[in-house]
């Protein structure tokens, strides 16, 4: 977010960005731009005649940014390459590139066009709900580096990193399943068409060839349904069966196998038409609920470890020789690197130049800068604030603190045997009704009659086959998942509804979370000055590039003098200026010869005029407009507790918005986060989530039974986590929460929908009455009545939470 | 009655190759990106090289 200046006019607008500008930079034709960067992009736009750019952009062109060619060295590397190449031959190249910047019209048309921009762009195409790009290449016309030179001058610098492909598996997945889906409906609806006959007149057709065609056609199709559409309740069912779990696909599939296999008995021995069409009617609509209940986000991924947060590659010295570019991967213990300002550490290394500030925050959580000398061990993660510096690696990077961290074992969610979902819950009583019903029909009609003993056996398993009860979770969760998805909060999938309804313990992280991460507040109330102070550090201020000196500068709203007599910067102390004959010293307690040590008030940079000590500036954390009122909702609800990366300051603050017994701790490192996760699950006090962002919480989002993950802007890159909610609607969590907790009053209603149905059907059934025709009504209207039952109370229970 | 045993079996042939081209539309990426196309269809003189891409 760009911080008013004060300085710049607003009179003029950049023609490309449409950012405030100051007039100075202008084009031939008068265009006013913000800056070099915007003005040559406009003017390469003209050039190769796509000024149609601009009607259709919405004035918020992307900004470029200064490109240093020799950053994409290491794009040469073919191993490197390979990663992002969909298919190379000898001439051409495809890519698929993810570019976060689009976002409107514009860009598609630019992109698209890219081709007039340099005519080694045979094709290139936009996805631009999932802010991709495909491109087709020439090899010799434009290589990988140039092609990606050419988009960051553009304003639209790839994100290259890895695992761009995370979402893949999912999409694969969820065309499978449409596939089934096709061909259930295709046989559903032919299957309805042959037995019509049947409902008109009992008995159908009369006729020998074609009743014998009709049956043959009947079960022919009924193969493909059964053993290609129907296949994953089988193998879901055997799997229950294996873990002696019983869920609820075994009476699905154990219904299945009665249908068709009394269906088959009754076409073959002639005795009856079958139960064929029930079965495709009940198969169908299990695929329509299993495919309502997944909804992909495109822009967003759930997947992403600890590579997608470093950089592809790094600068390394070498003695003798250029630099040169090498991917992060091949960096091994003693190379020499280059980090820029802005750049993450992407290894374990030792500083090598004098001194430099480092912002932890993202692995840390603590949110002030942390000086460090040279010498000093730097850990991978932190991003350099402060000119380049010069390191040497000494932890290959899958060696790192953190990645060893990522890479824990039980990082891998596959023993969450924690959590049932509701229907499993409920089948678990379900199941061993209905087959002691089966049983009991079954013996109780042997003795008299073991013809109708084995039609009641197999009439019991089709109509207790749970087809309502299999389909409210699917359809209650598929439109919770949407509703929430509205509002900001994205889920994985239906099993985190069903999480989130139970939910007993929230854990927040702050820096991030609570706090907003692009903004501190400075606070001068520990000053005492006047105006002519305020010119005198403002001026001197404002030759520092040090982040805190610059905010501050940012934030005096005075005139500066033009001439300062004397500067002097002195890294990791302060600043030391004669402006006027003053003599001004900004900085660090030791630097105005203080020798007071001030432990955990924060931030605080000290001002000296002359002999008189003016007192502090304190740089205190900003907290999100409505997390009190949120968080103090929350706690009505839910037992609260808060994990923080940061140091105690703000211990006051916290037990005053979250209450004075609630465990709030503090200087938490990642492992601690961990551990304090670990340690709260297994006090069994209910299903726990932590709600956090930035690498630090990484673990312990992973770690707890729900991991939701924020982020400040869509397209940002988060933690694996379960959710990942939007910043702006954190304040809304209490809203988001209480309408998932309503979700289990629609299961429950549904869940009593369900058993009527079945109980009527089973008095039909054990009484021996069950016909097809029965059978094909009951099926559908339990279904469809259960499926309205979920839309209906969804979108009253959004409206009454004020959702959208 | 012949006839109605011979439409029944065309009329199910038709239908498979009705099944048949949706999963093709499926396989072959139609439905992959359903945004895009929409604006697309918008630009003025969108003359994109009518080169087919080389099969993947």
């Amino acid at each position: 977010m760009a911080t008013p200046n004060l300085t710049t006019s607003t009179r003029f607008k950049c023609a490309h960005c449409g950012d405030a500008a100051t007039g100075s930079i202008m084009d031939k034709q008068g265009n006013p731009f913000c800056c070099q960067g915007c003005a040559s992009v406009h003017s390469l736009l003209h050039q190769y005649n796509m000024g149609n750019f601009y009607d259709l952009s919405d004035l918020k062109a992307v900004k470029p940014r200064e490109i240093e060619s020799s950053r994409y060295d290491h794009l040469d590397d073919p191993s490197v390459q390979a990663l992002f190449f969909t298919y190379q031959d000898d001439k051409v190249y495809k890519v698929s590139l993810k570019l976060p910047q689009i976002h409107c019209a514009a860009c598609i048309y630019l992109l698209e066009n890219l081709y007039r921009f340099d005519a080694g762009v045979i094709r290139s195409e936009v996805d631009f709900l999932k802010k991709e790009a495909h491109l087709t290449v020439k090899k010799e016309g434009l290589p990988f580096k140039a092609l990606v030179i050419l988009l960051a001058q553009l304003g639209y610098e790839p994100h290259l990193h890895h695992g761009l492909d995370s979402n893949k598996g999912v999409a694969d997945e969820e065309k499978a399943l449409i596939r089934r889906l096709a061909v259930a409906g295709f046989i559903f609806g032919n299957i309805m068409l042959l037995s019509f006959p049947e409902y008109l007149s009992p008995g159908g057709v009369k006729e020998p060839l074609l009743r014998s065609v009709i049956q043959t056609l009947i079960i022919l199709l009924s193969l493909p349904l059964l053993f290609y559409s129907g296949r994953s309740y089988f193998e879901q069912a055997w799997l229950g069966i294996r873990k002696r779990d019983l869920n609820i696909d075994i009476p699905i599939a154990l219904g299945m196998v009665a249908l068709f296999g009394r269906s088959v008995f009754e076409i073959v021995s002639g005795t009856g038409h079958g139960y064929m069409d029930s079965l495709a009617a009940l198969i169908f609509f299990l695929l329509i609920g299993r495919y309502f209940q997944q909804k992909t986000y495109d822009h967003l991924s759930f997947e992403r470890d600890y590579r997608s947060f470093f950089p592809l590659g790094v600068t390394r010295v070498q003695a003798n020789q250029p630099n040169e570019e090498v991917a992060i991967s091949k960096l091994a213990p003693g190379d020499h690197i280059l980090v820029r300002n802005d750049e993450i550490i992407p290894a374990d290394s030792i500083l090598n130049s004098a001194s430099t500030l480092i912002d932890y925050s993202f692995v840390t959580g603590e949110s002030a800068l942390q000086e460090k000398f040279r010498g000093d061990v730097l850990y991978a993660g932190g991003k350099i604030a402060g000119p380049m510096v010069e390191l040497e690696v000494i932890k290959a990077v899958a060696q790192g603190y953190l990645t060893r961290l990522w890479n824990q074992e039980y990082f891998s969610k596959g023993q969450d045997d924690r959590f049932k979902t509701i229907t499993n819950r409920i089948s678990q009583y379900f199941t061993p009704a209905v087959l002691i019903l089966a049983f009991g029909g079954l013996f109780f009609w042997l003795p008299s009659s073991p013809g109708t003993a084995f039609q009641v056996f197999a009439a019991v398993l089709i109509i207790a086959c749970p087809c309502a009860l299999a389909l409210s979770a699917p359809f209650t969760f598929g439109h919770a998942i949407r509703i929430l998805g509205r509002n900001g909060l994205f889920v994985k999938n239906s099993a985190v509804v069903d999480k989130l309804s139970q939910l007993k313990q929230i854990v927040f992280d702050k820096t991030g979370t609570l706090t907003r991460r692009d903004q501190a507040e400075l606070d001068l109330s520990g000053l005492d000055w006047d105006e002519k102070d305020q010119i005198l550090v403002k001026t001197a201020c404002q030759h520092s590039t040090h982040p805190l000196s610059r905010q501050l500068a940012a934030e005096l709203q005075c005139a500066v003098y033009d001439k300062t007599e004397l500067y002097d910067e002195q890294q990791g102390r302060g600043i030391l200026a004669i402006v006027q004959g003053h003599e001004v010293v900004i900085g660090s307690a030791a630097m105005v010869g203080l020798n007071e040590v001030v432990q955990n008030q924060g931030t605080r940079v000290y001002i000296r005029i002359d002999q008189t000590l003016l007192g502090f500036a304190r740089f205190k954390n900003h907290y999100r407009s409505g997390m009190e009122e949120s968080v103090s909702s929350l706690g009505d609800n839910y037992e609260l507790a808060v994990l923080s990366g940061d140091n105690d300051q703000e211990r006051h603050y916290l037990h005053g918005v979250f209450g004075q017994d609630t465990n709030i701790r503090f200087n938490q490192s990642p492992a601690d986060k961990l551990e304090a996760i670990q340690s709260m699950k297994q006090q069994q006090a209910g299903l726990l989530m932590m709600v956090g962002d930035g690498l630090n919480d990484a673990a312990a989002l992973r770690q707890a039974d729900i991991g939701m993950a924020v982020s400040e802007k869509s397209g940002q890159f988060t933690p694996a986590s379960d959710a990942i909610i939007d910043a702006e609607q954190l304040s809304k969590l209490h809203q988001l929460l209480r309408f998932a907790r309503q979700t289990r009053l629609i299961i429950f209603s549904n869940l009593s929908l369900s058993l009527i149905y079945n109980i009527t059907g089973l008095s039909f059934a054990l009484s021996g009455l069950l016909t097809p025709v029965v059978s094909a009504i009951l099926m559908p209207v339990s279904s469809i009545t259960v499926v309205l039952n979920a839309t209906l109370m969804n979108r009253y229970f959004a409206r009454k939470n004020k959702l959208r | 009655m012949e006839i109605i045993v011979l439409l029944i079996c065309i009329s199910l042939l038709v239908a498979l190759g009705f099944l048949w081209a949706f999963i093709w539309s499926i396989r072959s990426g139609q439905y992959d990106d359903n945004y895009t196309p929409g604006i697309r269809i918008l630009f003025e003189d969108s003359n994109q090289t009518s080169d087919k891409q080389p099969k993947a």
